[in-house]
């Protein structure tokens, strides 16, 4: 494979664990700090066609952490970074997030699996294997789909649009479908837009909607499968799954009931059914119980009149 | 956002990401933040009926079970630890919207999605403050690397064993004596860890709310 003779790594030389734990704290280390130089100097590189500044150190810094670590919380609005801090500070991690974290689950596999050996795997190569044979096929075909379903996906900053009431109002575009399409298959959820897929230009319709909750599980529970595969008893996958299903369906089914039954002080006043504060109406109440990822953060002014309807469900 | 739901409603969240983001979780933390509970789990059915405990084919012994609880702990530790001291500190308490439990579940909520590695949030709170930026960093931090080091650790030891074939003394690790003991760690020691601060924040909030009470 060219890739790893290209990087000077061996792919068969196993690696005992606290080299595959040291190198993986270097490798997410050094990701941060590449993250955090990104986000920092963001108004001074190319392909920010608003001309935004910068982020400031803390929010720079904790950006840089919430993706290296998978975790995704935005302190910041997506609006306010360029294309070129999404492409390349964020939606990097988006992959590599995701992979470290899958490579480390193998790395576990692999103890059970094993007998005897001094080894668990080679973080490089479980690194490799993970995006160029998963992340990357599918985000490439998901992506095309979310185009074809009307995500924009190019480098043009805004298009001004005439409202029903005449004024004129510039909406944000960007590189949006390549980056939602592994936002949810990694479980990331950095959204591109401070909405996240509450916004319809992540989100347009009712079968993007679909996919996007389905995909937010399919790597977590088709990892359940791989382990009874790596350890030789595909049941013992099947009985953590379950032991998965019963936990997610008890949460489903308290937290619908809370929602259905709504705010009793808002009936009061007359508002019958449940609770839609919050819900993103094109949705209802149930759409949000399905995703546990990354809604955004309140905006920085908490004030500003736009378009957060809250996707609590998104991403 | 989840601000906006009802105090259960936005409680069921809060608790998913509490009991380690398990339930399918993020992709690769879940599962094996999953096989971190089955080693407990297996622990615990190895003390009933006294004998060393085994897992898919390797006996699991009393290092595996202490970096199994390195990782477990490391949720409760930042996500408690960090929100009490939002909790009474002046810079920590000027982030929540609202007062009262309310408030409460917004901070508790904040350090729960950063640790656990989920990134929701709970709304209300103006996190983007040095303040919260930079201990929402920390927590997020541990609650990746602290996790995934022990995890690796246990991973070393377990492949460097030998194959510990099940025997007819062996708790079998299929069914629903199994699945039910699995759901039962989790929960137990999710509730014990976590049921007060659910009780100063989300149900405070429930039943302040039926009784008349807003925040």
């Amino acid at each position: 494979m060219g890739f790893y003779r290209l990087a000077g790594v061996d792919p068969n030389a196993d690696q005992g664990w606290r080299r595959y734990a040291l190198h993986m704290l270097a490798f997410n280390t050094g990701l941060l700090l590449f993250t955090y130089a990104v986000l920092r100097l963001q108004d001074v590189l190319p392909l920010n066609p608003r001309a935004l500044a910068a982020q400031s150190p803390d929010l720079a810094f904790n950006t840089a952490v919430s993706f290296t670590t998978n975790t995704n919380w935005q302190s910041y609005s997506g609006e306010t970074l360029s294309p070129l801090a999404q492409m390349l500070a964020l939606t990097i991690h988006n992959f590599l997030s995701a992979a470290t974290g899958i490579a480390i689950a193998f790395a576990l596999f692999r103890g059970f699996a094993r007998r005897q050996a001094t080894g668990i795997g080679n973080f490089w190569a479980d690194m490799t294997r993970v995006t160029l044979y998963l992340l990357l096929p599918v985000s490439i075909v998901y992506a095309l789909f979310l185009i074809a379903s009307g995500v924009p996906q190019t480098l043009a900053a805004s298009v001004d649009v005439t409202t029903l009431e005449g004024a004129t109002q510039s909406l944000g575009l960007g590189p949006v479908a390549s980056q939602e399409a592994i936002k949810m298959l990694g479980t990331n959820g950095g959204g591109f837009f401070n909405a996240n897929s509450a916004h319809p230009f992540e989100n347009p319709s009712a079968l993007t909607n679909l996919v996007q909750m389905l995909s937010i599980f399919v790597i977590g529970v088709g990892l359940t499968w791989t382990f009874g595969k790596a350890v030789g008893d595909t049941r013992q996958g099947w009985a953590i799954l379950a032991a998965m299903a019963l936990l997610f369906l008890a949460g489903v089914t308290v937290a619908y009931a809370a929602e259905a039954a709504g705010n009793p002080h808002l009936q009061a006043l007359g508002l019958a059914g449940g609770n839609v504060e919050g819900k993103e109406v094109r949705f209802g109440i149930a759409a949000w119980r399905c995703s546990r990822r990354s809604p955004p953060p309140p905006p920085a002014a908490p004030s500003t009149p736009c378009t957060t309807v809250s996707p609590p469900w998104a991403a | 956002m989840h601000d906006s739901f009802t105090a259960l409603g936005g409680m069921i969240p809060l608790i998913n990401m509490q009991l380690g983001e398990v339930i399918v979780g993020g992709v690769g933390a879940g599962i094996y933040g999953f096989l971190l509970f089955a080693i407990l789990a297996v622990f615990v059915a190895g003390l009933m009926v006294g004998r060393t405990p085994e897992y898919v084919g390797k006996k699991i012994e009393a290092r595996e079970v202490k970096l199994a609880v390195l990782a477990i702990a490391t949720l409760p530790l930042c996500i408690l630890g960090l929100t009490t001291l939002s909790s009474v500190l002046p810079a920590g308490l000027a982030g929540p919207l609202n007062k009262g439990p309310h408030g409460f579940s917004e901070i508790l909520y904040a350090f729960t999605s950063a640790a656990a590695n989920n990134g929701s949030a709970f709304a209300g709170l103006t996190a983007a403050t040095p303040w919260y930026d930079g201990l929402l960093a920390v927590a997020m931090w541990l609650g990746r690397f602290f996790i995934m080091v022990p995890v690796l650790a246990i991973a070393g030891r377990l492949a460097a064993k030998q194959h510990a074939p099940a025997g007819a003394g062996s708790f079998p690790t299929t069914g629903p004596l199994w699945i039910g003991l699995l759901v039962g760690v989790i929960l137990i020691l999710g509730g014990l860890t976590f049921l007060p601060s659910l009780a100063l924040g989300p149900i405070a909030d429930h039943v302040a709310t039926r009784r008349g009470q807003l925040f």
